[in-house]
């Protein structure tokens, strides 16, 4: 930590601020939310992949006793929602788009009644054609799924920097492939749910396990068609998010409406098949095609790159993820003259969405591959060849993406020693192999709005201790902890002298909650600066009672010292109730906001997107079953890059379960669906990596400092997840010399590429 | 909507034979719930009524003795049979068997009775209790009848077991030699049910075969007795060619069906891969 500051709480592995909660059990869920007189909602969903409504029949439902509540689109304003395209609607207006959509629903006195009166609904459907396929939905002859979108195209993007036909032609090998990825599902152990209370003076009330707080206020309102203020959204504990509980789905919406019209409070809790259909947004599947051009000494020369992006029936945040999908990796490696074209496109299916990566994952399964074909034509080490392109401190992308701090370069020369590279590849095994790749990801993403900011309030207590108040919320990854330490750190108080406070819309200033990567960095730069602001208030009021300037003040360890003379040192605690306890006394209480250095990209998609970039490289070595095709990862190597480490074991553990959600990816997830039909929506067939399937994994943070982030940290949480299947790909090609261009590489895949080879040749 | 059923709760085995008899087609049997708990929640079974087993005496336990072999009571814990020490000195097929069979949490609630009456073809289990040659007893207040581990399983989740029996315990024969062989192919996740599942004995020496068994699951709509490829090898050579003739055969024998595991062509491929590996790794120990 050559550039880091010696520090008193940062770095340390502090007991986890909510941990002890979360491991005796008493960590309130949504599910554990009990309001007086809660009714239970169901929701009846579409059964058809494509269907208009000819009527909806609800009166023998409202007559079963114990019913509450029967609502469907008549009891809504009809106007669409969704954070880029207002496409989707609480409930189904005049048709449903996809098996699992929301048509009815029903909050009754228990689960069973409103599971009957569900029944009891009766629909007179219109079949409608329907399609499956993006590559399908674009041609003339597909059913449209949203009249008024030609084409089923949601989203076009076609993005031309420098010459790319001259590059081509300037470069010595060009090489072309195709590639897939797959819808792979979030598995969060707690399902999406809520509880909603409407009040006689028409507010709303929402208990949700969002990861996304004031975002799921935003939503709520246009749904419901009230301003933001007359809805609360308070967080829960929140069992796992990765992108899937990001309020791009109804669950919150229905429970609202079902809340208003029956006015008392309503629970919806997704069941886990119903999670699969219609809760969590599963990642975009793409189909990409690319181009690319290298100089014979390895340097990439140019790329094209095009993307069919699968958007489901409904957009929800796949445009902002096929955009990234486009061109976020060319923040990886120099580049000069690139195109990246992309096609988001509807199809009557799961609507796709937000998942750790946010469509990096499908860019760099096929951009490391490129990489490592090319290498291979060229007859270069894979690692030599990354080393050449890295991105480095200075680099601008072709899309203006301002690269500050960058250990790239590091990174791969850890992973190449961690790996074993050079001896492993000079005594080779058979049946073995080796494959590379590095990564990228951003610090916060400014998409919303010309904002990527937080902000956050610190009170201090009379007896010294400090109080955040963040609506960022805490989903699982240890923010809450990190923002203790980055504010203890800044205060000089002891991390038990700092806590923080729940999510809550209308407690906490606005904050634009958990994605992109971002809270450690732009959270914890508001956090930073609030705690900046307060310990200049105490250091007023204690250069008072010191009897000194301010500017000679210190603080360590709850303390507040006059430097050079520290036996005159006055307790924080004094120092808060001196300031408090006094005539014209006042509270010892400060915000501090932090807006990134980026900027909106424009028409053309140029612009500097985060205010700053994580780099890392990875490796695997694999055993490849040539009688089966099952493919054994016995080594995984991975080297961060993400600033000053923060919390470590919170850190640590986010690239462990990036390898794993990402290991998961590359070899056995993936929903699969057959006519719009979820096909394997539960856990005994939608198959994840346990802990006893996770590799011998091997891992190091790149000494690295982040000039503006706190303390010199930037973003980790999706950085580990997206090269993960390139590798793997990279290094059962290096085993067995077959190379898999479709995800998840499955076992089957693999015995049958083996067996065309060896007919082949 | 969710399951509606009277939970019966008896104390003694006459009176489950008794309410299976008075409820005859409309009850199942509850013990450790690990698969029948599941299908109540997907709605794929209806039950009126749910007869749970746990305060019923007499089917624990496991008793080996060296001239009659290992008797196991139908609501023996998976977990309990692969920690008793006794399956683990002489029936090291059972113990390695019951070790991969899902993982530890289901492992201390599912009964190994449990599992054969659900007629389950991905599990693991059977096959090894059908290539050691067991027998199940079942019992309703007509009587009890034994019937071999192979003729237990008639279909696709269909058993021998008729309305109103229940399966009180398995016996099997005192150990016939130590060459054996379990393979669970799990390519997604060691915790997955096994794309391929086979469990194979073989008696006499590396030159010549006495007798061969060799039973396999997830490949077929029930676990089952791969004949024909015993019959390659009994009385014969176990040179490498007679065990790929063999693997061959046991995939002739297979009719697995395409699912996310895989495709039926794949896996009957597989077949034939690890029955030959498994009789590789049979015939080694025959030393």
């Amino acid at each position: 930590m050559s550039k880091a500051e010696n520090f008193a709480v940062l770095g340390q592995n502090v007991d986890r601020f909510e941990g002890h909660d979360k491991v005796t059990g008493s960590a309130a869920y949504v599910a554990d939310v009990f309001l007086p007189g809660m009714l239970t909602g169901r929701i009846l969903r579409s059964p058809l992949p494509h269907a208009r409504i000819r009527n909806i029949d609800t009166s023998r439902a409202e007559k079963l006793r114990g019913v509450k509540a029967v609502v469907t689109a008549e009891d809504t304003i009809k106007k669409g929602w969704g954070v880029f395209f207002p496409d989707q609607y609480p409930l189904s207006v005049g048709k449903a788009r996809y098996v699992g959509e929301e048509v009815a629903a029903v909050a009754a006195i228990d689960r069973d009644t409103a599971e009957e009166a569900l029944e009891l609904i009766d629909i007179d459907w219109e079949e409608l054609p329907a399609v499956f396929d993006a590559a399908e939905a674009m041609q003339p002859d597909a059913p449209l799924i949203h009249e008024e979108k030609e084409n089923n195209i949601a989203l076009t993007i076609d993005v031309v920097r420098g010459d790319i036909d001259a590059a081509f032609k300037d470069s010595d090998l060009v090489i072309e492939d195709s590639f897939e990825s797959v819808p792979q599902w979030h598995s969060a152990i707690e399902t999406i749910g809520s509880v909603a209370d409407y009040s006689a003076n028409g507010k709303y009330t929402v208990y949700m396990n969002t990861q996304t707080l004031f975002m799921a206020r935003m939503r709520l309102a246009t749904a419901l068609g009230v301003r933001e203020a007359d809805v609360r959204v308070i967080q829960t504990a929140v069992g796992g998010g990765f992108g899937g509980k990001s309020c791009d789905d109804n669950n919150a919406m229905v429970a609202a409406i079902l809340a208003r019209k029956a006015r008392r409070p309503v629970k919806i809790i997704n069941t886990r098949e119903e999670e699969f259909l219609a809760g969590s947004r599963p990642r975009v599947n793409m189909k990409v095609w690319m181009r690319m051009g290298f100089k014979k000494d390895g340097r990439i020369r140019a790329k094209h790159m095009r993307i069919i992006a699968d958007n489901g029936a409904y957009s929800g945040k796949a445009p902002a993820i096929t955009g990234v999908a486009a061109l976020r990796h060319d923040t990886c490696y120099k580049y000069s003259d690139v195109r990246s074209e992309a096609y988001l496109v509807y199809t009557n299916k799961i609507p796709t969405g937000a998942f750790r990566g946010f469509g990096n994952p499908s860019a760099e399964f096929s951009v490391e591959q490129m990489m490592d074909i090319a290498a291979d034509e060229l007859g270069m080490d894979p690692f030599e060849m990354a080393r050449l392109n890295a991105a480095e401190e200075g680099y601008v992308s072709p899309h203006g993406n301002r690269v500050i701090s960058c250990e790239l370069r590091q990174c791969i020369d850890r992973t190449e020693r961690m790996i074993g590279w050079k001896e492993k590849r000079a005594a080779r095994k058979p049946n073995r192999g080796l494959g590379m790749g590095c990564t990228v990801h951003v610090s916060g993403k400014r998409h919303f709005g010309d904002y990527d900011g937080s902000s956050a309030t610190i009170k201090m207590n009379e007896d010294g201790k400090a109080f955040i108040l963040s609506g960022e919320g805490e989903t699982g990854q240890g923010h809450w902890t990190a923002m203790c330490q980055i504010a203890a750190e800044e205060l000089g108080v002891p991390f038990s002298d700092v806590a923080i406070s729940e999510a809550d819309t209308d407690l906490t200033t606005f904050c634009l909650g958990n994605y992109a990567s971002r809270l450690t960095y732009v959270a914890g730069n508001a956090v930073k600066n609030a705690a900046t602001a307060v310990k200049e208030i105490l250091h007023e009021t204690a250069a008072e009672m010191l009897e000194c300037d301010p500017s000679d003040l210190v603080s360590r360890d709850g303390f507040i010292f006059v430097k050079g003379a520290e036996q005159r040192s006055i307790s924080v605690a004094d120092v808060v109730r001196g300031r408090q306890f006094r005539r014209g006394g006042a509270p010892v209480v400060a915000s501090g906001s932090f807006d990134a250095d980026s900027v909106s990209q424009d028409a053309l998609r140029y612009g500097n997107e985060s205010g700053a970039y994580n780099f890392g490289c990875q490796a695997a070595e694999v055993e490849v079953d040539p009688d089966t095709g099952h493919v054994k990862v016995i080594q995984y190597a991975v080297a961060s890059d993400c600033g000053t480490v923060i919390y470590p074991i919170g850190a640590e553990g986010q690239v462990e379960g990036s390898i794993a959600q990402g290991l998961g990816y590359a070899l056995i997830e993936g929903i699969r669906m057959e006519e719009g039909r979820p096909v394997n929506p539960n856990f005994s067939d939608y198959r994840l990596a346990s802990m006893r399937d996770m590799p011998d994994l091997v891992h190091e943070f790149a000494d690295s400092y982040e000039p503006t982030g706190p303390f010199g940290a930037k973003g980790l949480g999706e950085l580990g997840m997206d090269p993960v299947a390139a590798i793997i790909s990279n290094a059962i090609y290096d085993a067995v010399g077959v190379r898999i261009r479709t995800l998840p590489i499955t076992e089957e895949k693999v015995l049958r590429a083996l067996q065309e080879k060896k007919n082949g040749s | 909507m969710r399951a509606k059923f009277e939970y019966l709760a008896p104390t003694s085995l006459d009176e489950v034979c008794a309410l299976l008899q008075e409820h005859e087609g409309d009850a199942k049997l509850l013990a450790g719930g690990t698969a029948l708990v599941m299908w109540l929640r997907m709605g794929l079974l209806s039950p009126g009524y749910v007869i749970d087993l746990e305060n019923v005496p007499g089917l624990d336990g496991i008793t080996y003795d060296p001239a009659d072999g290992l008797r196991i009571g139908a609501g023996v814990k998976h977990r309990d049979l692969e920690l008793c020490p006794e399956v683990r000195e002489h029936y090291p097929l059972l113990q390695e068997t019951f070790y991969k069979v899902a993982q530890p949490r289901i492992r201390l609630m599912a009964t190994v009775g449990g599992n054969l009456s659900h007629g389950d073809p991905m599990t693991d289990p059977g096959a090894s209790f059908m290539a050691l040659d067991a027998e199940v007893t079942l019992r309703s207040s007509r009587g009890e009848r034994t019937v071999s581990v192979e003729d237990f399983f008639v279909d696709y989740y269909e058993t021998a077991l008729e309305p109103d029996e229940i399966l009180t315990s398995i016996h099997v024969p005192p150990p016939a030699g130590p060459a054996w062989s379990h393979i669970k192919f799990t390519p997604r996740s060691e915790e997955d049910f096994a794309t391929v599942g086979v469990a194979v004995t073989l008696t006499g020496t590396s030159s010549r075969c006495d007798d061969a068994r060799i039973a396999l699951n997830s490949v077929g709509p029930t676990i089952f007795r791969a004949r024909a490829a015993e019959d390659v090898l009994r009385g014969r050579d176990l040179s490498p060619a007679r065990i790929e003739e063999a693997g061959a055969a046991a995939a002739d024998a297979s009719d697995p069906i395409e699912d996310v595991r895989g495709s039926s062509d794949y896996k009957r491929d597989l077949t034939a891969v690890f029955v030959h590996r498994a009789l590789e790794q049979a015939a080694a120990r025959l030393g």
